[in-house]
């Protein structure tokens, strides 16, 4: 009995029921094993781990009495590169059959500059994991180690312009797939020897490549080791997504808004990286991840420094307007509706009660019906085959603008709240998460609890995000705690001259406190 | 209030504003002492001066030393310490019954005639609890950026209000008798509960608390005399036959986009109600937390919510009931003992508790950077 309740305690009660232990939900791998100098034994060995896959060459060859196999993954591999590396080696030994094995390793390593990128590899583990990544592998007998060159020539999409940060007169450079090519592009930009990448290998079956780049002098070493700290907690054994990591980063799980931004820009990164954040970029994934990330940042962009202040200005109040329409203008209306008519002006307060005279819904149903079918329709506005697109947005504006108004299912006041906050929530698309929560929930609050319940539910949500800490930085600064002089360009953008004057760093604001051993 | 982090003055100071203006709005004359109009704008010139002298011990004792009330409470004496804590613990738990209480009767009053005054209750208590749970920085934080919005409706009120405004409403100072403006000036000055709450989170301040106290007494002196201003000149003597004077010249204004101001007006006595509930509660959970053991302890602050609770639905039954705390906290019984007496004994007996006060103070004046 004891030995049951202890089992219950170590692997759980479905474990113990079922019959699952720890060790066999432990995934299998193979234990670390060196490269012999036998090459036959290689052979076997890599045979045997690769089960006859089908997108793994093997190029047996003898140069200068010299037994090698080279190994390639079809698809991956640059064939070019890998030609020109046979028809150098063949040439330079062809009139020799006494070759050793350590000249023909020291000419490869020393005299075949097509590859810039080699490494000598001494396990399988490793060399399996420089072959996926598109590597040459090279095993030569009497060598106890491996070669990868790094001749790769996979297919990957072209850089493009960003698909979800469009801009007016920035770079119209989006990052794409492939790591050392966004690597690249912000290597490009700043031109810093300061400009550190960090690789790490997350998923244990997917291996996937995560650079964490930032810059020496600027970041705080508590940052860097927190973030460390948290990325070695993930247990996942495939990465496909940038996403993946974002609920391991982020500080307080149960949150409406995420410390961890995430970006498609280049230039957008490397500004992030200079006010001391790192930046996460992921194999496969063309958006980059950028800690701390604050809730002033959502309602910046890269086209503000690009324009007069002035302007800048306008179009930052915008945009704080905009995301409280979009939270807020349905709950209050259906709330105004309800419970506190005499707030309109009596013209508007006649259209609104002779279009709810027709309506068969309160007008809290019809908000939340309405907001429903838009959400259906935004949903597949992004899935459905272009072709298609123009139908849904004909069918849209039938079904909502007009069909659904001259059936009297809604009023034609609720079919301009939608489209008001619908438009605006365009405005800032990295809130578009919380700010779809929080429109029903105020919807639903506005309708039971008049304005005193959205007054409430407001006072909560600013409560969640005083409470927030990306990193040990406080959220809302440098609203709240104040910091003023960042405040230049929160609300509103001030002159680039008064910007240059004094840089900005994450770790200087006021109450911030961050702490390597999260 | 020692489990959480530190704060800036600055947050403090303007989240007990904040605070204190409910208690500045929610006067209801038609339940106080009978008095002129010009002893309600005249009261609240005079409050500032007897706050500055009530208030005189607790400046000077936060002169000396960054330890909260019970802290130094307890090192005076294990027994004293115990009864501060008990006597602490019935006026924070007090302050938010009264707020709850105050809250309810005006919105079930002045806005939904119809709702039940126990929905008004647990949802407020619901709001309050949360907030509570987040702790105090996330309540200061939230006090700095709701101080904004309560100015800049503030502002908003007087602007629409400033040709409505009849100086003529007041009268001369030397007609008014003394006792009236006394009256009102002792009850706007024994509604500074928010005092309770700075003596415990001396130690989360950062900067120098004596400063902060005097700040805080300036701002909300300002906003009291605009307040009581506004109240006396644009409603005059129809002011003593309203229940929430400041309610109701909102329901005076009109304006093209909005027809009545009073509807928003409410978000200003929700906004104050909230953030007082929830410091409130957030205090008497820290007291409990000091002195209860941890696994129990940490249900704190759920106990301290269905106390609270309670205490308010069977207060809110009925005028009478609902007016019992209310002109007990009025006539300055708590005040007179938590914040002018027990300051005056820790005071007297400072050397004793804090030998060396003055030297940590300059110490921890070095270590921590004012924001």
């Amino acid at each position: 009995m004891r030995r049951f309740l202890y089992k219950i305690q170590s692997e759980g009660l479905y474990n113990t029921l079922f019959g699952i232990s720890e060790e066999k939900k432990k995934p299998r791998t193979a234990p670390e094993s060196k490269i012999s100098s036998n090459l036959l034994e290689n052979v076997v060995v890599m045979q045997e781990r690769l089960k006859g896959s089908s997108d793994f060459n093997v190029r047996e060859l003898e140069i200068g009495g010299v037994k090698l196999d080279i190994f390639t993954n079809e698809g991956m591999t640059n064939i070019q590169t890998v030609n020109d590396s046979l028809i150098k080696m063949v040439d330079h030994f062809k009139e020799r059959n006494d070759a050793t094995a350590e000249e023909i390793y020291q000419f490869i390593e020393t005299k075949m500059l097509f590859a810039a990128e080699m490494k000598d590899v001494y396990t399988f583990e490793d060399l399996f994991k420089m072959m996926m990544s598109g590597f040459l592998i090279v095993l030569i007998d009497g060598v106890d180690h491996a070669i990868s060159m790094g001749a790769q020539g996979f297919q990957f999409r072209s850089i493009a312009e960003p698909t979800s940060e469009a801009n007016e007169r920035g770079s119209k450079e989006g990052f794409t797939e492939p790591i050392k090519i966004n690597m690249s592009m912000i290597r490009r930009r700043i031109k810093s020897d300061a400009l550190h990448f960090e690789m790490l290998k997350v998923g244990d079956t997917g291996q996937t490549d995560v650079c964490l780049a930032y810059l020496d002098h600027v970041v705080s070493p508590k940052l860097l080791s927190s973030i460390r700290t948290r990325l070695s907690k993930i247990d996942f054994k495939l990465i496909l997504n940038s996403g993946y990591l974002i609920p391991f980063l982020e500080s307080v799980k149960r949150s409406l808004f995420s410390d961890v931004g995430y970006t498609e820009r280049p230039d957008t990164v490397c500004a992030k990286i200079y006010e001391g954040r790192v930046a996460i970029l992921v194999d496969g994934t063309p958006f980059a991840l950028v800690v701390p990330y604050l809730f002033s940042e959502n309602f910046q962009s890269i086209d503000d420094y690009v324009h007069k202040s002035y302007y800048a200005t306008a179009i930052r109040c915008l945009k704080y307007i905009s995301f409280i329409i979009t939270i807020l203008l349905p709950g209050v209306y259906v709330a105004m509706g309800t419970f506190h008519p005499e707030l309109f002006p009596p013209a508007l307060l006649f259209n609104i009660v002779s279009s709810q005279e027709t309506t068969p819904f309160p007008m809290t149903i019809e908000a939340l019906i309405i907001f429903f079918i838009y959400e259906i329709m935004r949903e597949a506005g992004l899935r459905l085959p272009r072709p298609v697109g123009h139908a849904i947005s004909i069918v849209g504006s039938l079904v909502i603008g007009d069909a659904a108004v001259t059936a009297g299912l809604i009023g034609s006041p609720m079919v301009i709240v939608v489209a008001l906050t619908a438009i605006s929530s365009f405005v800032v698309p990295s809130l578009q998460e919380p700010a779809a929560f929080l429109k029903f929930a105020f919807i639903i609050i506005g309708g039971t609890m008049g304005l005193y319940g959205i007054a409430l539910g407001s006072l909560i949500v600013m409560v969640n995000a005083s409470t927030l800490t990306a990193f040990g930085v406080p959220y809302l600064s440098p609203i709240s705690p104040f910091s003023g002089y960042s405040m230049r360009d929160i609300f509103f953008r001030a002159h680039l001259k008064t910007l240059q004057k004094k840089e900005v760093r994450i770790e200087e604001l006021n109450g911030v406190h961050i702490d390597s051993q999260e | 209030m020692v489990q959480y982090g530190k704060v800036s003055s600055m947050q403090i100071v303007l989240t007990l504003v904040v605070c204190k203006l409910f208690a500045v709005i929610t006067y209801t004359p038609v339940y106080t002492e009978k008095a002129e109009i010009t002893a309600v704008f005249l009261g609240g010139v005079v409050s500032t001066l007897i706050l500055l002298a009530a208030a005189t011990p607790v400046i000077l004792l936060f002169r000396k030393t960054q330890d909260d009330i019970l802290t130094l409470s307890y090192r005076l004496n294990p027994g004293f310490g115990f009864i501060v804590f008990i006597l602490l613990l019935i006026g924070v738990l007090a302050a938010a019954v009264d707020t709850m209480v105050d809250f309810q009767f005006f919105m079930v009053n002045a806005v939904f005639p119809d709702a039940s005054r126990f929905i008004i209750l647990i949802t407020l208590m619901i709001a309050a609890f949360y907030a509570s749970l987040m702790g105090l920085e996330g309540i200061a934080r939230t006090g700095t950026i709701l101080f904004l919005i309560v100015l800049i409706a503030l502002v908003t009120i007087a602007f629409t209000l400033h040709n409505r405004i009849n100086l003529l409403n007041l009268k001369p100072v030397l007609y008014e008798p003394v006792k009236s403006i006394l009256s009102v000036a002792w009850q706007d000055t024994a509604r500074n509960m928010e005092l309770l709450i700075f003596m415990m989170v001396v130690p989360n301040i950062k900067g120098k608390a004596a400063k902060s106290l005097l700040g805080y007494i300036l701002l909300i002196s300002v906003l009291l005399c605009t307040i009581s201003f506004l109240v006396a000149t644009v409603l005059g003597e129809f002011t003593f036959r309203q229940i929430f004077p400041f309610y109701m010249i909102a329901s005076v204004v009109d304006s093209k986009i909005i027809r009545r101001f009073d509807a928003i007006h409410m978000t200003l006595w929700v906004i104050t109600a909230f953030l007082r509930t929830s410091l409130f509660l957030l205090t008497a959970t820290s007291l409990l937390k000091r002195v209860l053991p941890y696994h129990i302890g940490k249900w704190s602050c759920l106990f301290s919510s269905v106390v609270i609770l309670v205490a308010a639905g069977f207060l809110s039954g009925g005028l009478q009931s609902s007016n019992l705390l209310y002109d007990f906290i009025g006539k300055g019984y708590p005040f007179v003992i938590l914040i002018v007496l027990l300051p005056i004994i820790l005071l007297l007996n400072l050397k004793r508790i804090s030998p060396s006060a003055s030297k940590n103070r300059e110490q921890q004046r070095k270590e921590e950077k004012p924001e």
